[in-house]
């Protein structure tokens, strides 16, 4: 077990978004998270990234057989081990998309990061793109190079939220493919998606969150014999195309 | 324009004079209203909520008041109060850096306020210090949205100088007055004094344009 959730709930002023959540994460599996807008997809993978606070329970990570020698890691700190690829403001705006890659490469493989980067840079096939500044590429471009940047660090878990939001049919099978390779390199991740297809081409698992609760976790096998009214709903009305 | 070059050459040495108390009165009032303006912005950034409008409040009020109003008021009832008496070139320094702290505070206030945090957090989740977060990443783009206001700011501070001869510094505008109070040749004198202003502003509002349509470009998120 990688992450153990053990009955977080968090509330911004009144209103309760997440509320007695449990969930056990294991290494190396692909999670998909499903729900309806507002329904705290978003704000627990914030909460899972350390980003957001929670305001009761705990998360706990189990990273003590990671690959701790070679890379610079904060103490205090689980990032980048644990990290998240945001729907927005994905890149830095005022480093062109090489830097934006190398900064936190640098940061973390003090000694092996050009290797990484050439690596990244062949594995996402986006040498003319490296000049070119972020507002000068499309949205889904930058999805891209935040996807590439993430994975180019080698996290132990790997949070996305709505990644697949602007990409064309072909990027999203090419990102699926990135990703399902580092799920084989021992990565697990947490993906917030509204694509059905999407989640079924990548995940191994899903969860299904509304109003603040889990109401179905299953394999992903099982996505089209649906419990909740929420994906029986989502399938019947075929309203997730990707 | 035989008279301009006329004039010009008669009076050289005058003018000259004039610029350089102008450029002067200028080089302080940038250095310390930006070195200032930034020290309280930074404050008004860390103090509590209920602090920071007192701030802009106190903003607000003191550019509120017309330059000239308390340039006299820090001429007259203020040294009167204090029962000190100051030269009329370092109570136009001190007004003009005085207004310009509060001009750039206000500038920077905003862009520090309206930082995007998720810019912030996804360094932070890449695993970068936060002194790197900060260094790297917060203040380059907290600067490249604050320059091009900045050096606006420094454009009206650079012509709001010439009120300073209200109180008789000898800056560039007051000398101009004097040259044609004996020339009595307005037209020339003060055609004078709009193309020097032009050839001192202009390329500073290029700069400025320039950074503008640069960083509004670079910082956008579409």
């Amino acid at each position: 077990m990688i992450i153990r959730i053990n009955n977080i709930s968090k509330a911004y002023g009144t209103i309760n978004v997440l509320s007695n959540i449990s969930l056990e994460i294991s290494q190396g599996r692909f999670y998909t998270l499903l729900g309806p807008n507002g329904s705290g997809k978003s704000t627990l993978l914030r909460c899972i990234a350390k980003v957001d606070s929670i305001d009761t329970g705990s998360i706990k990570f189990n990273l003590s057989d990671g690959p701790k020698s070679e890379v610079n890691r904060h103490s205090e700190s689980l990032w980048p081990d644990v990290t998240i690829v945001f729907q927005h403001f994905v890149l830095f705006p005022h480093l062109n998309i090489k830097q934006n890659i190398l900064l936190p490469l640098k940061s973390r493989y003090r000694e092996n990061y050009s290797e990484i980067f050439e690596k990244t840079i062949s594995d996402f096939q986006f040498e003319h793109l490296l000049q070119k500044m972020p507002w000068e590429i499309s949205v889904g471009q930058r999805q891209l190079v935040a996807i590439a940047r993430a994975i180019s660090l080698r996290p132990r878990v790997l949070l996305l939220d709505e990644i697949s939001s602007a990409l064309d049919n072909l990027n999203a099978k090419k990102i699926a493919l990135l990703l399902k390779d580092a799920v084989l390199n021992g990565t697990t991740i947490i993906m917030v998606t509204h694509s059905i297809n999407f989640a079924k081409y990548c995940a191994d698992e899903y969860f299904v969150i509304t109003d603040g609760s889990i109401v179905e976790k299953n394999l992903i096998q099982q996505i089209d014999n649906p419990k909740s009214e929420f994906l029986k709903k989502s399938i019947t009305e075929n309203k997730y195309l990707i | 324009m035989n008279d301009f070059f006329q004039i010009l050459n008669e009076y050289q040495g005058v003018f000259w004079d004039g610029f350089w108390v102008t450029i002067q009165l200028c080089l302080i009032v940038w250095i310390t209203g930006i070195s200032q303006g930034i020290i309280l912005s930074i404050i008004a950034y860390k103090v509590p909520i209920p602090f920071f409008y007192i701030f802009q409040l106190l903003t607000l009020l003191i550019i509120s008041v017309p330059f000239l109003i308390t340039l006299y008021w820090f001429y007259y009832p203020f040294q009167a109060l204090i029962g000190r008496n100051f030269s009329p070139f370092v109570t136009a320094a001190f007004t003009l850096s005085f207004i310009n702290t509060f001009l750039v505070y206000q500038v920077l206030i905003s862009s520090l306020r309206n930082f995007p945090n998720q810019i912030a957090d996804t360094a932070s989740v890449c695993g970068l210090s936060s002194i790197d977060v900060l260094r790297k990443i917060k203040i380059p783009i907290i600067l490249r949205k604050s320059i091009p206001g900045i050096v606006m700011l420094q454009i009206f501070i650079l012509q709001t100088s010439i009120f300073s001869g209200a109180i008789s510094v000898q800056e560039i505008f007051k000398k101009a007055q004097l040259i044609n109070s004996e020339v009595q040749q307005p037209v020339t004198i003060y055609s004078a004094m709009a193309v020097f202003f032009i050839f001192l502003c202009f390329p500073i509002y290029l700069l400025s344009i320039y950074y503008n349509q640069k960083y509004t470009k670079e910082l956008a998120e579409k």
